[in-house]
Formats: C-alpha cells, structure tokens, sequence
C-alpha cells in the first residue's frame, strides 16, 4: 500500500489545522455561514437532512486494517457506530458534531487519511478495480497511476474551483469493474502493438440528470505522458466548460456541444504545449510508486487447494458463497473474496463499527492487512489462500457479512435517499430493502443469476440507476413516493444507459414490479442467459406488456 | 391560511431543531411554534433571522404542517423524516415507527 511521504503528512496536518481554526472562527461568529460554507464543503463536510455528514476520502477504495479499524473507532467515537460506503470507494459519517470536526480529521491523519476534495468543483477521489493488483485479468495495478493522479491533483491550484465536480476512474483488465466509461475521465489500461502499456482515454461520461456514455478521444497515451495529457483535458474543460449553469457545467456537456472529435483536437493542441515538460513522469518515478503496490509475499502453492474443493462439495452454502463472492486470483492457490455489505433487508453499504473492526481482524488473519471498498458498496479482502476460504466465511457469516449474493439481485447499490440526503425526492433505501426481502430465497437468487439492481433517490443519480441492468430512480409526484424503472443499463465494458419502461409505480408496488420483470425473464431467457443478455435480445417489449398490460 | 412552523439546524452539531415559545430552539416539533398568518410567519422569520445572524442555527426555513389534536405533524415527508429521523435501521438502531411502505 501507498504510505504517505514527508509532502503528504505535511499537507494534510496543515489542512487540518488550517481547517480547526476555520471551524472555530465560524463558531466564535467570526465567519459567517455564507463564509463557511465553501470552507467546509472542501473538508468534505456537507450539511444533510437530519446532521452535518463527513465524507471521508478512501483513495482508490484501499485501506489498510489499521485504517478500517480507525474508521470504526471514529464512529464509535464521534458519530453513532457505523458509517457508510459509498460508490466512490468512500466513507460517510452521517451524524458528526462540528466541534467535533477538528478532532475527527486529526484523528484521521494520524493513520494517512484526510477529507479534502471529497466536495467541491476539484477532481474528487479517484477510484479504481476493487479488484486491482489481484485480478487475473489485470495488465497491470490501476492503483499506481491513481496514486500518481492523486498527487498530481491534490490542491492543484489551477483545477481547485472547476466549473463543477470532476470523477476519474482507472481500470487495469478487459473486465471493466470501475465504470470507466461512465466518468468524466475514464482510464482502461492499454497494450499497443509493439506491447507497450499506456492508457485509453475515454471523456464526457456521466450519470446525473444527463446520463452520457463517456467517448475515447484518444486510443493510446504512453504512461510518461500521462499527467500532461490529463492537464490538457482538464485545462480545456476549465477554459470552455460552462459556468453560468451548473445543470450544464460538467465535461460530459462540453465535449457533447463541440464533439468528440473538436474536443481531441483542443486537448491535442494544449497538449502540444505541455508534452514533454515539467509533467513528463520518468520511469523511475513511477518505478517508486509501483514498489508501494507490489505484490504481497505470496506463499508457493498449488493452484487449486484440495480443502477447498472439498469444502464446497460438503457444504451447499459455503459453496454457494464461493460461487459468488469468490474470484479468481492471479497467483495459484489464492482467491479474491467479496464481503457482502448487503445482507437481507439491510442497509446497502452500511456496517457497524464492530462489522468493520471484524474486518480489520479478518484482513489482518488472511489478506495481508488489506482491504478495498467497491463502487458497488462491498468491502474486498483481495488476497486470501483458498484454503484459508472456509474459516474466513465462517467467521464473516458470524458478523452478517458472508451473504452469498455478490453480483445477484440483492447485491444492491442504493444511494442514501431521502433518509439522509437534503438533495433526495425519494427513499432509496426501503425500496432496496423491500426488494432484498423479496428476494431473500437465495436459492431463487442464484437461478436467475448475475442481475445488477441500481436505484438512486433523485436525478443526481448517486445509485448509478442509468447504468443497472434493472434501474430504479425515486420521483417525487404531488408529495408521493413514485419509482422509474428503466432496463438495460450496464456499467462494465459494454456500458450503455437503461431504457425507460413506463409509467412510474408507486413506492409500495416496486418490489412485485421488479418481481413481476424478473419473472417475465426467467420465462423467456435462453439457457445459461443472463437478464441482460435477455434484454438485449427482446428489448423492452416483453417486460413492458407484462408490466402494464394488466394495469 | 397554512399552519407554519419554523425549522433550522443548530450550528454546533448540525441537528434538527424547531423553533419555540420564549424564541428557544428545541428538538422536539410538538414544542415548536406554530404560525397561522402572515404576521405570524414574519414573526418567526425574523427570529430565525437573528439566531442565523447569531450563529446560533443555520439553514432556517418555514415548513407547512397539520395540527390535529393539538399533534404537530408536518405536512410533507421530508419534514416528516427529518422531525423522526430516517425511516430505516442506523447501525444497531432499529427503525422508527414512521417507516412503512
């Protein structure tokens, strides 16, 4: 992992400082709110429905156990005993004081961690593959370019007051599992021809209001280039992005008013100002940075640990667990284990502060003291032996964290809704909780398959709804809860934005309608098909008469 | 005319308050203030006004809401989740008794 440097530790202590000090001009009436406000909103503190809300930076969704069990402490602490993770690898506390601000982020710093540009028009936390450095289908660890982004972006004077917020996404393998394509830079790690590794640069995605599926300007930018090409973008986003509506002030507006092709060219003439300049990154920097992610001292062992087969043929549940919270790791006899963070009729990326000091402990027992946060609100133990797999699902079932439904119908992501958020129409999160209840059978689960269920509480779309293969996304109609339901949306490599099926339902008949579709899919699917494949193959048609026909 | 009380969040710890009789904020909505006129809303707003000056609480705004009984109820939801807290489990916090389908 990415230990801070003397830079780091320096910067970060002087914000806290700087910000106690903030914070205590504005409780002493020094600072009005007015004057306060954009203070805080750079420290990550927003104020929400019920209580100020902290959002904490989880740096390309890494922790090491001390951090988690730090994040534990914290909202034990200072906030009410659990936190939630976010589809930006973050954390959220929902209840913290204000006077109690200064002591939260020194607690923070003291294990490398801060809020700084979790709020505000900046480059927010970049995320990256939870499955980074570990996937078997990985050209190399998208971590070491976002820790170079990181740095590179952290207080950059010239991008810290954008025309609005900016969100990029690294990923290293085929399988897009950060949703590249959806971000306002998204980042896939590239072979040429001649073998070299750089990056494709895809821009102007996005989910919000205007929901874009993000174009490639450029198929190839060798890794030196890096930074200076990402500068050029950001400096012709910052020059002709607009300012005078921030309805229409993100990238994904600018390059869609020019074009693709107009907007590369602006990027390719800045960039030939830049190229080859102070932002040139030498191999040996990034050979530096490289050696914070290098693999951990993976023991020799075979490729498929015998225990492990036999386990699963002993035990039908564990079994069931494995098929879907265990994937395939790049070195033999290792395995990368998704811990659910939605149980049935839970909350969707919350845990408790003892679910989090459980995982610390489990991390530190069999993964190397690491643990990663997904953009779909699970937590990820990247490096476990399979033969360590039973006893680590055993002890995970124990803390109502080893649901065997990753990548299933009830492996949900819902946003906060109006439960907490000031910007919500809508619940999100009963709505999610009706659904994985209806779905609770995990037999039932598992027959219909890989099913990515989206739902956000208002058209800022912080539940990714346009990019669920099932998306959900609450209304507020006359005082009433409503729900859209649109279908075909897809967040992985081949992303593409869900299509409305009709008419809104009202909140309490949301669930027989996602019933109602999926078993309209079980009855039409091919073999071995999956809901999206389904999808594609009919369209909406068959979901939609099933729907509403009888309504 | 619509029955109005003021709401706001109290500055130190960012929670729900509403203001009260003797302009006192508190976070009980059955003890706040209601208003039925203009008058009577120009009075709580100019309240409010100098406890933001104050820094004493921040974000105030009037909200509609029913008295029935002499029970204050507010007239939308997201008052209503904000005067009980979220319709769902916090932690190891059940849900409250609003939350329903």
């Amino acid at each position: 992992m990415y230990r801070y440097d003397e830079f780091d530790r320096a910067f970060v202590y002087e914000r806290v400082t700087q910000f106690a000090g903030q914070i205590e001009r504005r409780l002493d009436g020094r600072l009005t709110e007015d004057e306060f406000k954009p203070l805080r909103l750079m420290n990550g503190v927003y104020l929400q429905l019920h209580a100020y809300m902290l959002r904490v930076a989880v740096p390309y969704g890494t922790l090491s156990s001390r951090q988690m069990r730090r994040l534990a402490r914290i909202s034990r602490d200072y906030d009410r005993g659990y936190g939630h993770f976010t589809t930006r690898q973050n954390i959220q506390y929902n209840w913290p004081r204000l006077e109690d601000m200064p002591a939260i982020l020194a607690d923070l710093a003291e294990v490398e961690m801060h809020a700084v540009q979790t709020s505000g028009n900046c480059i927010r936390n970049v995320t990256a593959d939870h499955f980074a450095g570990a996937a078997a289908d990985e050209i190399e660890d998208p971590r070491v370019y976002c820790e170079i982004v990181r740095q590179w972006s952290s207080l950059h004077p010239e991008f810290s007051f954008l025309p609005r917020k900016f969100k990029i996404a690294v990923t290293g393998a085929e399988n897009d599992r950060a949703a590249v394509k959806v971000h306002d830079i998204g980042l896939i790690i590239r072979r040429d021809a001649a073998g070299n590794i750089g990056f494709e640069v895809i821009v102007g995605g996005g989910q919000g209001r205007t929901p874009v599926i993000g174009k490639t300007i450029r198929d190839f930018v060798e890794k030196r280039h890096l930074l200076s090409y990402l500068e050029a973008i950001l400096r012709v986003y910052n020059l002709q992005g607009r300012r005078d509506n921030k309805y229409k002030a993100r990238i994904k507006i600018l390059v869609n008013d020019l074009g693709a092709e107009r907007f590369a060219e602006l990027v390719e003439a800045e960039w030939a100002h830049i190229k080859d300049g102070v932002l040139d990154l030498p191999a040996e920097e990034i050979d530096r940075i490289n050696a914070y992610f290098a693999p951990p001292p993976y023991e020799t062992l075979d490729a498929v640990d015998a225990s492990y087969a036999a386990r699963r043929g002993d035990d039908p549940v564990f079994a069931a667990w494995a098929r879907n919270n265990v994937t395939a790791h790049k070195a033999p006899g290792y395995a990368i284990v998704t811990v659910s963070l939605k149980p049935e009729g839970g909350v969707p990326g919350d845990a408790t502060a003892a679910q989090m000091d459980a995982v610390a402990d489990l991390a530190e027992a069999y993964s190397f003291s690491e643990i990663r946060v997904s953009h779909e609100q699970n937590l990820v133990l990247a490096h476990v032996r399979q033969s360590d797999l039973f006893e680590l699902w055993r002890t995970l079932d124990a803390r109502g964290l080893g649901t065997p439904n990753a990548g299933l119908i009830s492996d949900i992501i819902a946003c906060p809704g109006l439960d907490y958020c000031a910007l919500a129409n809508a619940r999100s999160i009963p709505v999610a909780q009706a659904i994985s209840r209806r779905f609770a059978d995990l037999k039932r689960q598992h027959d219909i398959g890989e099913l990515k269920l989206k739902i956000s509480g208002c058209i800022n779309a912080c539940g990714h709804h346009h990019v669920g293969h099932i998306g959900i996304l609450g209304v507020d109609k006359k005082g009433e809860e409503f729900y859209q339901i649109t279908l075909g949306g897809d967040a992985s490599e081949n992303a593409a934005l869900g299509k409305i099926l009709g008419p809104a339902v009202p909140g309490p008949r949301v669930a027989d309608a996602i019933e109602t579709i999926v078993d309209t899919y079980l009855a039409i699917r091919d073999e071995d098909e999956r809901f999206i494949d389904t999808y594609h193959r009919t369209g909406l048609e068959p979901f939609k008469e099933a729907l509403y026909a009888t309504h | 005319m619509t029955t109005k009380i003021m709401t706001a969040n109290r500055l130190r710890d960012g929670l729900v308050v509403y203001l009260g009789e003797h302009q006192s904020w508190t976070p009980a909505i059955a003890a706040s203030q209601p208003a039925q006129d203009d008058d009577g809303y120009q009075a709580l707003q100019s309240v409010a006004d100098t406890a933001v000056a104050n820094g004493e609480v921040i974000e105030a705004y009037l909200i509609d809401v029913d008295v029935d009984g002499g029970e204050i109820r507010p007239a939308r939801l997201r008052e209503a989740i904000r005067a009980t807290g979220p319709t769902v489990a916090a932690g190891d916090q059940p849900a409250p008794a609003i939350a329903a389908e």
